[in-house]
C-alpha cells in the first residue's frame, strides 16, 4: 500500500478520533450522550468522569488502529492490505457506537424529567435551498452527465464493461437520491426545537451546516463511483492509478478538519435557553443507547440526531425509515444481482 | 415577533382544541393579522409532535369560523374576518356554559376560586378597554 495512502489513512483515525471526542460537548445545550439532563450537568464532576472514560476508550482503540495499520498492513499484499485497512476502520467505528453507547447508559441516572409542553413558532420557514436548487442538484446531473458519455460508448464498449460501469452509475444515482433527500428532510422536515429568537437563528444554522455536510458528502460519493465508471469505460485515464485515490482521500481529510475545526469552535457557545431544559423536544424513553430514535407517534420522519451538533437520525417508529434502511443497505447486493 | 404556542401534550383537553384556543386567542387579540400566514399543516404538526390530522383538525375549524383560509401546501392565511352577527340565544347560552365548566375544571385542579374571579376581572377590564 502507498505511503501517502497510509498517512492519510493514519490522518483519518486522528481527526475522527478527535471529532468522535469534541461531539459529546458540541452538541445542543440539555443533551448528553444521547440524554436530555440540565444544561449544567456537563460541568459537574459526574459528567467529566463519564466523557473521559469515553474519551479514553476511543483514543485507546485509535492508537491499536494506527499501530496495526504501521507495523500489519505494509506487510501484507495484494486484496490484504485494503480489506485489513477496511476491518481497522470498521473496528474503530465500532468501538466509538458501543462506547457511546456504554456513556449513554451512565448518563441515564442523571437524565431529567421529560416535559410534555411543546411550543412552535407560526413564522413560515423559508422554503429556499442554501446555495439554489442547481447546487442542490449538481451530484444528480455529474452522474447524469457522466450516463450522457457512457451512453455515447454504448456500441464501441464490450456488453460486460458497459454493465460494470452502468453499475456504478447506478449506485451513484440511488446513493446520491438517498443523501439529498435526507439533506432535504434536515432543512425542511426536522423539528424546530427553539421557536424563536436568537436560539432558533443559532438552531436554523446548524440545520442548514448539517444541510451542506450531506451536500458535499453527495459530491463526495459522486467523485467516487463517477471517477471508476469512466476509466472503466475507458472514456478518460484520467482518474486512473493511486494518486487520484490519494487525492480523494486528501480532500475527504480536509473536509473532517474544517468540520472537526467548525465543531471545535461551537463548543461552548450553545445557547442555554429555557427551552434548553426540555433537551430537543422527544422523549429519552423513545431513543434506544442515544442512538436510534423509535417513536410511532411522532409524525417527524427525522429528528435531530443527539450524537453530534449537525445532522438528523431517522424515525424508526416511522415504516418508511425501514424502506430507507433497507434500500442502503440491499442496494448494492440488488444491483449486483440485477444488473451484473 | 412572531407569535408561538404551546400545547400540553399530557393534558387532559385535546391536542387539536388547544390547538384551535390558542390561535383564537392570538387571532382575536390581533396579534395575527389578516394576510399573515401562518405554517402548513405538516410543520405545525412537527414542531408540535402531534398528528397532522390533529392540526389539520384545528385549521378545518377556524377555517369554518372563518379565520382562516386553507392552501393546500402552503401553510394558511388570516383572512379579514366581518365581525360576526350577535349569536342566537341558545348559542349564548352554550358559550356560558363552556365557560362555567373550564371554571369548574380549574376548580378541579385546585386552582383557589377567588384566584380565578381575579383573573377574570382581569380579563374582563381589559375585554371593555379594547372595545
Amino acid at each position: 500500500m502507498p505511503l501517502s495512502i497510509l498517512i492519510l489513512m493514519n490522518l483519518g483515525f486522528v481527526l475522527a478520533t478527535i471529532l468522535c471526542c469534541v461531539a459529546p460537548v458540541a452538541q445542543r445545550s440539555g443533551i448528553f450522550f444521547g440524554v436530555t439532563v440540565a444544561p449544567e450537568f456537563v460541568r459537574t464532576p459526574d459528567a467529566r468522569r463519564i466523557l473521559w472514560r469515553y474519551r479514553r476508550s476511543v483514543i485507546v482503540t485509535t492508537l491499536l488502529c494506527s499501530a496495526a495499520l504501521w507495523v500489519v498492513v505494509p506487510r501484507l499484499t495484494g486484496l490484504a492490505a485494503p480489506l485489513t485497512s477496511s476491518v481497522l476502520v470498521f473496528l474503530g467505528t465500532g468501538v466509538a457506537i458501543v462506547s457511546t453507547a456504554i456513556a449513554s447508559k451512565r448518563v441515564r441516572p442523571f437524565a431529567s424529567s421529560y416535559s410534555p409542553t411543546r411550543t412552535a413558532s407560526l413564522r413560515p420557514r423559508p422554503q429556499t435551498l442554501p446555495g439554489g436548487r442547481f447546487v442542490f442538484a449538481g451530484p444528480m446531473l455529474i452522474v447524469a452527465a457522466a450516463h450522457f458519455l457512457l451512453l455515447t460508448r454504448h456500441d464501441t464498449l464490450p456488453a460486460e464493461t458497459y454493465r460494470a460501469a452502468f453499475a456504478l452509475l447506478l449506485t451513484a444515482y440511488v446513493a446520491n437520491a438517498l443523501l439529498m433527500w435526507v439533506a432535504w428532510l434536515l432543512l425542511f422536515r426536522t423539528r424546530q426545537i427553539c421557536p424563536s429568537g436568537s436560539a432558533s437563528a443559532h438552531e436554523s444554522a446548524d440545520k442548514r451546516f448539517g444541510y451542506g455536510l450531506r451536500l458535499m458528502f453527495a459530491y463526495d460519493l459522486t467523485a467516487f463511483m463517477v471517477a471508476p465508471a469512466l476509466t472503466v469505460a475507458k472514456i478518460t485515464q484520467a482518474f486512473k492509478g493511486p494518486s487520484f485515490l490519494t487525492i480523494l482521500m486528501a480532500v475527504q481529510v480536509i473536509q473532517t478538519a474544517i468540520v472537526l475545526a467548525l465543531a471545535i469552535k461551537r463548543r461552548g457557545t450553545s445557547i442555554e435557553t429555557p427551552a434548553a431544559r426540555n433537551g430537543d423536544g422527544t422523549s429519552d424513553a423513545c431513543w434506544k443507547y442515544g442512538l436510534i430514535y423509535y417513536n410511532p407517534d411522532d409524525p417527524a420522519f427525522v429528528v435531530g440526531t443527539r450524537t453530534g451538533p449537525y445532522g438528523c437520525d431517522l424515525n424508526f417508529g416511522n415504516k418508511w425509515s425501514w424502506v430507507v434502511s433497507f434500500g442502503l443497505v440491499a442496494m448494492p447486493v440488488l444491483i449486483r444481482l440485477v444488473w451484473l | 415577533m412572531m407569535a408561538t404556542i404551546s400545547i400540553d401534550l399530557n393534558a387532559s383537553v385535546p391536542a387539536y382544541r388547544q390547538i384551535v384556543d390558542a390561535l383564537r386567542h392570538l387571532l382575536v387579540n390581533g396579534e395575527l393579522k389578516p394576510g399573515d400566514q401562518i405554517p402548513t399543516v405538516r410543520q405545525l404538526a412537527i414542531d408540535l409532535g402531534v398528528h397532522f390530522n390533529t392540526v389539520a383538525q384545528a385549521y378545518r375549524l377556524l377555517a369554518d369560523e372563518g379565520w382562516l383560509d386553507l392552501k393546500r401546501r402552503r401553510g394558511a392565511i388570516v383572512l379579514d374576518r366581518l365581525q360576526p352577527a350577535a349569536p342566537s340565544k341558545k348559542r349564548q347560552q352554550q358559550s356560558i356554559q363552556r365557560l362555567r365548566e373550564l371554571i369548574a375544571q380549574l376548580q378541579a385542579e385546585g386552582i383557589p376560586a377567588n384566584q380565578i374571579a381575579g383573573q377574570l376581572r382581569a380579563l374582563a377590564a381589559t375585554l371593555i378597554k379594547g372595545d
